[in-house]
């Protein structure tokens, strides 16, 4: 009978912790912690915005803003902003990394991708300035694995014989993957 | 003894059971605190956002959504404009504006407008005031890209907006 009654005590006490952890596991699985996703979602949206408003310092009218640089770039990369500088198209590529790079040093470790195309038409020409691997299919596993942050924006401009033209410009923000800074280019 | 034996075995399972039932106790009074301290960073951060999309957004600091006015910042970054600002948004907090125009920091007021770059609210940093220095390891910050327009050169350059919040004394 003692046998028996020390075989039933340590049943107990294993009930008991099994019990426990499994209460701890429960409790633990309810607690959340709040994720920023509205956040990120908010500082894409507002720093494409900011970098399209952003004067360049150029007066000539294709190249006052970023905006315009990038339509320029997309219309006539060649056409040079003033007499003797380099095409709106270097301009807008090296314009756009250099904010890029300034919010690097405040928000670390994003990558970042521009694709300039146009809105409802469909056209083998994009500009894309940045990490051309960010541009990929949410099916794509490598894809999937990086949580992104995708923001539009839409710019109206005239091309040829004031034909008015929208571009759709998309910024795409993915936390960077491995500490390599990622080439930047313009395509 | 065969008695005292099994009054012996049930003193020593109540006093197993009592010790389990105080380690459980101990872990659910952990786990509250551990949720608490979650929820007390999670309000935290939405009021960061709150006061940053207020920045964006209200007229007394924009002229459109997302681009601020440098002539309405230095304008309530003098004088009374932080304690107006504390009678909307609440003590404990502060936020700043930067213009990246790779020149050093020189702050915006009535004397130099427009030739300078930043602007600040309610910054809590006076020697007075011992709050910065009990709370400055614990705040938490947000920045958020922003546009500045300047009316007096007529262009609109890029900015980061940075807001601070205070947890609770």
């Amino acid at each position: 009978m003692e046998n028996l009654k020390a075989q039933t005590t340590m049943v107990l006490v294993i009930l008991v912790i099994i019990i426990f952890t499994g209460l701890a596991v429960f409790l633990l699985s309810l607690s959340s912690t709040f994720n920023q996703d509205e956040y990120l979602n908010l500082y894409a949206s507002n720093l494409l915005l900011a970098v399209l408003r952003a004067d360049t310092g150029y007066s000539d009218a294709d190249c006052r803003q970023v905006a315009d640089l990038v339509a320029c770039a997309y219309f006539v990369p060649t056409h040079r902003c003033d007499l003797t500088g380099p095409a709106c198209g270097d301009i807008a590529n090296a314009t756009i990394a250099g904010h890029m790079e300034r919010f690097d040093l405040i928000r670390k470790n994003f990558d970042y991708l521009f694709v300039v195309e146009p809105k409802d038409f469909i056209s083998q020409t994009q500009i894309k300035i940045g990490n051309p691997d960010l541009d990929c299919d949410i099916s794509d596993k490598g894809c999937a694995s990086r949580q992104r942050f995708v923001v539009e924006e839409k710019i109206q401009k005239t091309a040829g014989r004031s034909v008015p033209f929208i571009l759709n410009v998309r910024l795409i923000l993915a936390r960077r993957s491995s500490a390599s800074r990622p080439p930047r280019q313009l395509v | 003894m065969r008695a005292q034996s099994n009054m012996m075995e049930y003193v020593l399972m109540t006093f197993f059971i009592v010790i389990v039932l105080i380690a459980i106790i101990f872990f659910l009074t952990f786990f509250q605190v551990f949720q608490a301290g979650g929820e007390q960073q999670k309000a935290l951060f939405n009021r960061q956002l709150f006061i940053a999309k207020y920045f964006l957004a209200s007229p007394l600091f924009a002229e459109e959504n997302s681009v601020l006015d440098d002539a309405r910042l230095t304008a309530l970054s003098e004088g009374d404009g932080c304690e107006e600002l504390k009678g909307i948004l609440g003590i404990d907090w502060s936020a700043e504006i930067t213009v990246l125009d790779d020149s050093r920091r020189i702050t915006c007021t009535g004397f130099n407008y427009p030739d300078c770059n930043y602007w600040s609210y309610c910054l809590q940093n006076s020697i007075g005031d011992n709050i910065a220095g009990r709370h400055s390891a614990r705040n938490q910050s947000i920045v958020l890209p922003v546009s500045v327009f300047r009316p007096a050169g007529e262009r609109t350059d890029i900015g980061v907006l940075k807001v601070s919040v205070y947890p609770p004394r």
